[in-house]
């Protein structure tokens, strides 16, 4: 099994995107992803979380080995300050810059299953692992059935657990919370940082939870629309937005995948399937074909699914070059030899 | 849905302001309770320590985030009595009113060399570090207490921020003396600026008495009853009822408030003054 995947992402403040911290990165074919949430107080956080997520889906991390996580974590602090320019700080990030950066981490990978025979249905097991208060929403038939690690929306904290790009000694609070649970296709994972994920819990504890196979179809410019309304109405908190659904399929079209805080662009809908492909299904006996429309629907359904996917990748793609241009046009407007 | 008050978060689209009321009255002058230093010499560089805090706090990758106002000015009489009411910031920001984070991290008037007690890690003892620490407001310590002027001077101020931004977090205030005022009955005048209010609640007005005497402060009092004298209880009538949030913060932090609690400290040295500070100003949504 695998992940078709679909992210969406807005800054707290939608007119300046590259202060985005969030950070996203999903390897839809090796069936795993992960979120971060950068620590807006702090220092290059939205760089050290793009480091995280990029290599938890490379590295396939298990924090349980605590002496190869420490050493994972060693070589990822060592490329975080081998990446940050700090030649241009004025007094006031000097003065942060030894607390380094902070994020929150989230992932979830696929497994196959242990027993023999494979159990029916067909399934995979499901493990995250989360450090902070990113979340991870299991939705089977439109319903949560976990929700990891925070359970109910009061439990969010305004200071939650975090690792940090800096040695302070302070490791041993690096307790990462484990889940392990059986994944069936269909299934909908959604990882989501703090503000989606708040609101999400308190959508579903209010006995209205978000419609997440609506948000699938919805574009990306409909989504943050949504989310400056919510905002607007007090209703989801200013922050930095991350919502990252991944579809449990059969098999996908390549694919590893980051976010980027985008400029708006119209996201494109999922292909509908061909006549063809549906002509097979008319006509059959409803006794008989009922296992098979079952299947070929399913087959129907991952394929749009995957199309879909490699549509909002080719966007993502252009988005990043069209971010990475935006940041350089910035930056040579800031260059302090540039000001007055 | 209606939105519970005092629950806008702070961003740059929901600006947060603080104005600092400073007495720089003659009495500043005195030495302020537990400590060798004069009273205004510990006000500035509790402000200056306050601004610096937060230009660091607002600080990311890019610069200072432009979410917040300030206004610090000072008050005083000259020597033929007339009110002198002005914004106490030097420099670059000199006689501007309200000035952004942004612009406050970018103006300091200078950077002075100090030494700061750090203790060691490993054999505990403190050690002496030379540090940078920017100034903005320099002490002044003349004249009278013209209370009254300034407030009316705050309302003034704080009608034309909330015109430009109703639905903020409302603003706060926080007002240091250590005497009482010399123009008038300022209760009206604290009415008047709790009275002004964004979308989100109303002005909080905290007030806040610097002692020469080390005698036991009082923090956040609930009732006039025990409060020492006149002075303490004009103070506790013009400070504000801290909404809900606020005692929920404070809770989080340590104090046990009772519910009613008020804005406000009496007998304050400096440990209070910047605990006060704080507490204060931390309950912006935003800027925890």
């Amino acid at each position: 099994m695998q992940f078709a995947a679909r992210i969406f992402t807005i800054a707290k403040d939608p007119e300046h995107p590259e202060q985005f911290q969030d950070a996203c990165h999903v390897d839809a074919a090796g069936g795993i992803a992960a979120v971060a949430d950068g620590v807006a107080s702090t220092l290059f956080s939205g760089q050290w979380a793009e480091l995280l997520t990029q290599a938890i889906v490379a590295d396939a991390l298990d924090p349980a080995d605590q002496e190869g996580f420490a050493c994972w974590l060693k070589k990822r602090r060592e490329a975080w300050s081998a990446q940050i320019d700090v030649s241009g700080l004025a007094w006031f990030q000097k003065a942060k810059l030894p607390l380094g950066a902070f994020c929150t981490l989230l992932w979830v990978r696929l497994l196959p299953e242990e027993e023999s025979p494979p159990p029916t249905p067909p399934s995979q097991r499901l493990q995250a692992f989360a450090l902070g208060d990113s979340c991870l929403l299991h939705v089977r038939g439109g319903e949560a059935i976990h929700t990891f690690p925070i359970q109910q929306s009061p439990q969010f904290d305004a200071d939650p657990l975090a690792v940090g790009s800096l040695d302070l000694g302070r490791d041993q609070l690096l307790n990462f919370r484990c889940l392990e649970e059986r994944c069936l296709l269909g299934d909908l994972l959604v990882l989501c940082t703090d503000a989606v994920a708040q609101w999400a819990l308190r959508r579903c504890e209010s006995g209205c939870p978000p419609a997440w196979d609506d948000y699938w179809h919805m574009t990306e410019q409909a989504w943050r629309e949504e989310i400056v309304a919510l905002r607007e109405q007090g209703l989801m908190r200013y922050d930095d937005a991350t919502l990252l659904l991944l579809r449990v399929v059969a098999q996908c079209a390549e694919t590893c995948v980051d976010a980027q805080p985008t400029a708006p662009i119209e996201a494109a809908e999922p292909q509908p399937a061909s006549a063809e492909e549906l002509a097979p299904l008319a006509g059959q006996p409803s006794d008989t074909a009922a296992p098979d429309w079952a299947a070929t629907l399913k087959s129907l359904s991952d394929r749009a699914y995957a199309g879909l996917d490699q549509v909002s990748q080719q966007m993502l793609r252009g988005l990043g070059r069209l971010k990475q241009k935006a940041l350089e046009k910035y930056r040579e407007q800031f260059r302090p030899d540039k000001k007055e | 849905m209606s939105r519970a008050t005092y629950s806008q978060e702070i961003s740059r689209q929901h600006k947060a302001c603080f104005l600092f009321l400073l007495d720089q009255s003659f009495s500043m002058e005195e030495p302020l309770g537990n400590s060798s230093r004069r009273k205004c010499d510990e006000l500035v560089s509790a402000i200056n320590g306050w601004l610096q805090n937060m230009a660091i706090r607002a600080s990311g990758d890019e610069g200072i985030k432009d979410w917040m106002d300030v206004g610090v000015f000072g008050y005083r009489t000259d020597p033929s009595a007339q009110p002198i009411i002005e914004s106490a910031l030097q420099g670059p920001l000199a006689g501007r009113t309200l000035v952004s984070i942004t612009e406050i991290g970018a103006s300091p008037v200078r950077i002075d060399p100090r030494n700061q007690l750090i203790p060691d890690e490993e054999t505990g003892e403190m050690l002496e570090v030379p540090c940078e620490v920017p100034v903005w407001v320099d002490p002044k310590a003349e004249g009278g207490t013209p209370m009254c002027h300034m407030l009316y001077r705050a309302y003034e101020i704080l009608s034309e921020w909330i015109a430009r931004h109703p639905r903020s977090f409302p603003p706060i205030v926080v007002h240091i003396t250590d005497g009482e005022s010399q123009d008038g009955d300022p209760i009206p005048y604290a009415d008047a600026v709790k009275s002004l209010a964004t979308e989100d609640g109303n002005v909080l007005l905290l007030n806040c008495h610097l002692s020469m005497t080390a005698a036991d402060p009082f923090m956040f009092p609930a009732g006039e009853e025990g409060l020492p004298d006149e002075l303490a209880r004009v103070l506790f009538r013009m400070s504000s009822v801290l909404p809900e949030p606020f005692l929920r913060h404070a809770m989080v932090e340590g104090f046990q408030l009772q519910p009613n609690a008020r804005g406000m400290a009496f007998n304050a040295d400096m440990v209070c003054l910047i605990q006060f500070l704080n507490m204060g100003t931390q309950v912006a949504p935003g800027l925890r």
